[in-house]
């Protein structure tokens, strides 16, 4: 068997006595590297090796100002003086500055907006109150448990509570009138907290700080939604007397203090220069062994990570290992756990951590990694945020993650104050990944994506100010005409988003330049904020009735439909019946040698064309005639027309469908397929606007969309142009759905369709059919300026995607879309609404 | 942009969020529509925090003999108030006329001395609602009240003290954008029952009414209602904390009857609501009854300068808070 072999295979330092464990327990992170850099069989698979040189701590004293006792409590925790950018976001924070650190993982950002707050509720005998934002529950319960430490160790009566939907409502009440620091999420603040608001006068009464956490995670649709809900929360504050400052902390991310600026309307102060301490830290770039060259097939990047836990764990460190899926965390854990003694360790040392464990598992495991007791955990992105783990000393990241930020925060979470520590990324046969391990110098050199945010996108401004108007009537002077608003009174289009729900919707009542709310109705119930939807499908043992674990419902298709097997930590569990209305999965404990693994399909259907531009051949000549068609003049297959159609742009309605279609049963350590069965869920649909680009056969055959790489190229184009929408739209590219196909069944042509990722769309393709000619113009620069030779994922994507003339065929198309006259709007032709009905 | 491109856009883009496409999930598969409603039902527990338990008195709609009255059980109601279909609300709530809009106080409505509009009717002593005179409230046997109601300072209060109370708001979901607009409160003055209605002519004059609301409870010896700990105490309180009037609820005895009534009574009749426990205990029939549920479209009508509907929510304002005294009477016979 595959692990035996290992073993034997890795034979470097045999037990003297005591076997595997007592051999590894004197094992340093530096003897981890010096052993994959020197042994042959692991440096083969080591494409690159990157250091970065430790760094040491600078620190500077608390502000005088601060109380006696904080001073006391932090060193009785071993913090004398805190590191400098913790003291200059504390003094920042005492002079009611907003204030945003962005620092990485571990910088110690906690300590940063607790002082500040603790200080106000001192300086005030408790009258003080505190909101904190976290973007999921089970930071905000890891927060809250640590502030009430806090708190009973400054000897004081105050209480810090996490308000989510799993606060029961017997103890709400008690919560709202008595809760001092406050702990909640987007989604709560949203359709809880501020629609209710004097419910939580107490709170609002005199509250100094909001605190917001992880604000990189908002961004695009979802941060322009919380954006506003932020305004409404302003404006409430106000109402009740209170000028709350803005504690914001965040990955570092570039441009922050734009992004803050855009999000809470106001400048901060931004402090990014990180003053914790870290070891060296080196970074190993692994590539799985080619086992077919011909097919460019390579090992699995799961089994290389099995195999390679073999070198990197052990009793004397503690590692992590990040997988892009859940069903990828268990089969690992289950693994490791089996081979646990061959690592040196028990198998309850080795756990696995994902969303979706029930709460108090997960406090048992990241209590159990800040003790040390754990040496092994198997995570997904679930602890990339910033729940307390302490430091570890590796990392493993099993796939890249799709994003800078992502990437460096994973990495971040190894590294003690002065020892070395290691990051592995393994390559997977994902085209990005391995064009990432041919040229690593993008993993550590390219600039982080820029976070996109416009609050005042006008759909989401008038759902929110609807949400608003239900909250506190809207004033204007009745002079001028102009907003008296704390939050929306600059928006130049607020008085026309009242106007039209008074007017239109019927929603709001105005009179004496007043607009009142007049319905019966609660609108934050029916506006959605977008983002990851927070009702989750519970997962019930038919055995006990118990819950053993949860899942979100977009992920539920594929991990719970009938049939399928559920892990948890290495335990199986086989779905007998998935209740998918009422979001219940019944499962029942089984052996099993296979996991299960869906596919899902995405089809966009056009409903409706609202408008349309076009140009003709005439207008536009191909400006890079595609040199293989005049070598071989019987290959053109259309006679062309001179004066037919060259390309068209459109506006309109779509259908998407999100299908869970089958499963596949895969062998453990093997992976062989075991046998495949279809899934019977009814589809996830999504109603929504879109833009499409279209081009005449004939114009993308001179383009040189031929051949059988021409579908690839075609969705190279799409790619790069999802991909700079966010220059103009402000938004994230996943904001965004993209289809492409050589010869659409709807328009039987070349055809790209950018539609709105949120229900009813949120004008993003609207924008985009008045600007898409910029959008041509950006992604040709980005193009054009991109040093790689034939594609890569900066920009058409890699050329294991788009195929070998991939790059050059998207180009041409760009050009030629950028250039010449602009289309004209034109109508929409008969056959056009014919095939609309076939 | 200008004002009219900007409108044709929220147009455009906010119906499409309102119309349904030609076929979207909702049409083509019944059983999705149940699940988008499941989700929207769990956003609106999220949302309101006291648990809105749909049998107010208030929001009672059986038997009714109007001609345009719903019939449909009150849960489905709340299901369509507080659960439209997501992102597809705008345009879809009740509609405003435009017209042009008067405040017009409805007939007999006067100002009193603090600038509040309200109704007063008196009752005398020996007025009779359903089979029971006004004045047999004075003759409820405190113990046996106390024991019932599980509350011990039942036995010391003082019945010719007590306010019966009664509300009507628009709407069952709570939340800051609820109007409390009618305050029906009926009190002994000596000589006979004062029934004083409060009523919001504009929104903009909540604050005096509800300041004068909680003078009037403050001087209770006891608050009688029906669901009231769960419902109208709430709105009010919330609305009160709103304009920084001090509630006074957390400092009156507040005896709500549906819970002994209930604990009584479970099982024996269709359901536990008002109307029913009126008319099966009390002989109370409504004939003309215009149901609690058509209270906030009467009001938004009236504010659009059409308030012929509005008396109507007066009556069946004054009937609710003249059947608490009826049944009160009734909890403590054997």
């Amino acid at each position: 068997m595959g692990q035996k072999k290992a073993q034997n295979e890795l034979q470097r330092k045999a037990p003297e006595r005591g076997g595997e464990r007592s051999a590894r327990s004197r094992e340093t992170v530096t003897d981890l590297v010096d052993l994959l850099r020197g042994e042959p069989r692991w440096a083969a698979r080591f494409d690159h090796w990157h250091t970065l040189p430790p760094r040491a701590a600078v620190t500077a004293p608390f502000p005088t100002s601060i109380d006696e006792r904080i001073v006391a409590l932090y060193r009785a925790r071993g913090i004398v003086e805190p590191y400098a950018h913790q003291a200059r976001f504390i003094e920042a924070a005492l002079e009611r500055k907003d204030v945003l650190v962005a620092t990485p993982t571990a910088s110690g950002k906690t300590l940063c907006y607790t002082v500040p707050v603790l200080q106000s509720l001192l300086e005030t005998n408790g009258a003080a109150r505190a909101l904190f934002l976290f973007p999921t529950k089970a930071l905000s319960q890891d927060q809250s448990a640590g502030l009430t430490q806090i708190v009973e160790q400054l000897g004081q009566e105050w209480h810090a509570f996490t308000y989510d939907g799993d606060t029961p409502p017997s103890v709400r009440r008690t919560l709202r009138d008595r809760g001092h620091l406050v702990l909640t999420n987007p989604w709560m603040l949203h359709a809880g907290i501020l629609p209710n608001h004097a419910k939580w006068s107490e709170l609002f009464r005199d509250l100094r700080y909001i605190v917001i956490d992880e604000v990189h995670t908002l961004s695009g649709v979802f941060g322009s939604s919380v954006a506003n809900v932020l305004r409404r929360l302003v404006r409430i504050a106000r109402h009740y007397g209170s000028d709350p400052r803005f504690l914001l902390c965040s990955a570092t991310i570039k441009d922050g203090a734009e992004h803050a600026r855009r999000l809470i309307g106001r400048d901060v102060v931004v402090i990014d220069e990180d003053g914790s301490p870290s070891g060296a830290r080196t970074f190993g770039v692994y590539n799985p062994p080619m086992l077919n060259p011909v097919a460019g097939l390579r090992a699995n990047a799961l089994e290389e990570a099995r195999e390679l836990a073999r070198a990197v764990c052990g009793p004397s460190h503690q590692t992590i290992f990040f997988c892009k899926r859940r069903v990828h965390v268990e089969v690992l854990t289950r693994y490791l756990k089996e081979g646990a003694a061959g690592l040196g360790l028990k198998p309850a040392e080795i756990r696995g951590y994902r969303g979706g464990y029930l709460p108090l598992l997960r406090r048992e495991i990241e209590n159990g990694l800040r003790a040390g007791e754990v040496k092994v955990v198997v995570s997904t992105n679930a602890l990339e945020l910033g729940i307390d783990i302490g430091a570890l000393d590796v990392a493993v990241l099993v796939g890249y993650p799709r994003s800078q930020a992502s990437f460096w925060q994973r990495a971040g979470r190894v590294g003690r104050r002065s020892k070395p520590s290691l990051v592995v990324q393994i390559a997977t046969s994902d085209p990005v990944d391995q064009y990432l391990a041919r040229h690593p110098e993008n993993l550590f050199g390219a600039s982080k994506e820029k976070l996109g945010l416009d609050p005042n996108n006008l759909v989401i401004l008038s759902e929110q100010m609807k949400c608003a108007a239900f909250e506190l009537p809207f004033r204007a002077d009745a002079r001028t005409g102009d907003l008296v608003d704390a939050s929306f009174g600059g928006i130049e289009n607020a008085p026309h988003v009242l106007d039209y729900l008074a007017e239109e919707s019927r929603l709001l009542h105005k009179r004496d330049s007043t607009w009142w709310w007049m319905a019966d109705a609660y609108p934050a119930a029916d506006v959605t904020l977008g983002g990851v939807d927070p009702d989750n499908v519970l997962i019930l043992d038919v055995e006990t009735k118990k819950a053993i674990a949860e899942i979100d419902r977009a992920g539920s298709i594929q991990a719970v439909h009938e049939g399928a097997i559920y892990q948890v930590e290495g335990e199986i569990w086989k779905v007998e019946r998935f209740d998918y209305e009422n979001r219940r999965a019944y499962v029942r404990a089984v052996e099993s040698d296979y996991f299960t693994e869906a596919e899902v399909d995405v089809a966009v259907r056009v409903l409706r064309l609202e408008e349309r531009a076009r140009r003709s051949r005439l207008e536009a000549p191909v400006a890079h005639p595609f040199t293989q068609a005049s070598l071989d003049e019987t290959a053109l297959p259309i006679a062309a027309d001179p004066a037919g159609e060259d390309l068209s742009v459109w506006r309109g309605e779509v259908h998407v469908t999100t299908l869970a279609t089958m499963y596949k049963k895969v062998r453990f350590y093997t992976r062989e397929s075991v046998g495949a069965e279809d899934i019977h869920l009814p589809p996830e649909e999504l109603d929504t606007e879109a833009f499409v680009l279209t081009l005449s056969e004939a114009t993308a055959f001179d383009l040189g969309l031929v051949g059988g790489d021409r579908g690839a190229s075609w969705r190279g184009v799409g790619t790069i142009l999802r991909r700079v929408a966010p220059i103009y739209l402000r938004c994230q590219p996943s904001d965004l759905g993209l289809s492409a196909h050589v010869r659409s069944p709807h328009f039987r042509r070349p055809t790209l369709i950018l539609y709105d990722a949120v229900q009813g769309g949120v004008g993003l393709a609207e924008i985009l059919f008045g600007c898409w000619r910029d959008l041509c113009t950006a992604a040709l620069d980005v193009v054009a300026h991109c040093p790689c030779v034939s594609g890569c994922p900066g920009c058409v994507g890699p050329v294991e995607e788009v195929g070998p003339l991939g790059k050059r065929t998207a180009r041409q198309v760009l050009e030629h879309c950028a250039h010449g006259p602009t289309p004209r709007e034109c109508e929409l032709a008969a056959d056009e609404e014919q095939a609309l009905s076939t | 942009m200008s004002d009219d491109s900007i409108r044709d856009r929220l147009k455009r883009q906010l119906a499409r969020r309102t119309k349904p496409s030609a076929e979207s999930a909702l049409e083509r598969d019944p059983t999705a529509r149940r699940s988008v409603f499941d989700s929207l039902g769990r956003h609106a527990r999220l949302a309101s925090d006291e648990a809105v338990v749909p049998v107010t008195a208030s929001a009672a709609s059986t038997n009714s003999d109007d001609a345009a009255g719903e019939t449909q059980p009150i849960d489905a109601r709340v299901t369509r108030a507080n659960h439209a279909p997501l992102a597809r609300s705008l345009g879809d709530v009740i509609p405003l006329p435009v017209r042009e809009l008067s405040s017009e106080p409805p007939r007999e409505l006067e100002l009193d001395a603090q600038g509040v509009s309200a109704r007063i009717r008196q009752f005398a002593r020996e007025h009779c609602h359903g089979s029971k005179s006004l004045a047999s409230v004075f003759d409820v046997p405190r113990t046996v009240l106390a024991e019932r109601a599980r509350d011990e300072r039942l036995n010391q209060v003082d019945l010719t003290r007590a306010v019966f109370f009664d509300t009507e708001t628009t709407g069952l979901a709570g939340g800051a954008g609820t109007y409390v607009f009618l305050v029906g409160l009926m009190r002994f003055t000596g000589e006979s029952f004062e029934l004083w209605q409060g009523f919001l002519p504009h929104p903009a004059e909540e604050k005096n009414l509800l300041e004068e609301v909680a003078a009037r409870i403050a001087d209770a010896s006891v608050l009688v209602s029906f669901f009231g700990k769960s419902f109208d105490r709430h709105r009010l309180e919330d609305k009160m904390r709103l304009h920084g009037v001090t509630p006074p609820f957390a400092t009156t005895i507040h005896l709500d009857l549906y819970h002994p009534l209930r604990r009584a009574h479970r099982g024996r009749f269709e359901n536990c609501k008002l109307k029913t426990l009126e008319r099966e205990l009390v002989g109370v029939v409504r004939p003309d009854d215009l149901p609690g549920s058509f209270a906030p479209a009467a009001w938004f009508d009236f504010l659009g300068g059409r308030p012929h509907r509005l008396e109507g929510v007066f009556q069946h304002n004054a009937d609710d808070v003249l059947s608490l005294a009826a049944l009160l009477c009734h909890l403590t016979e054997d």
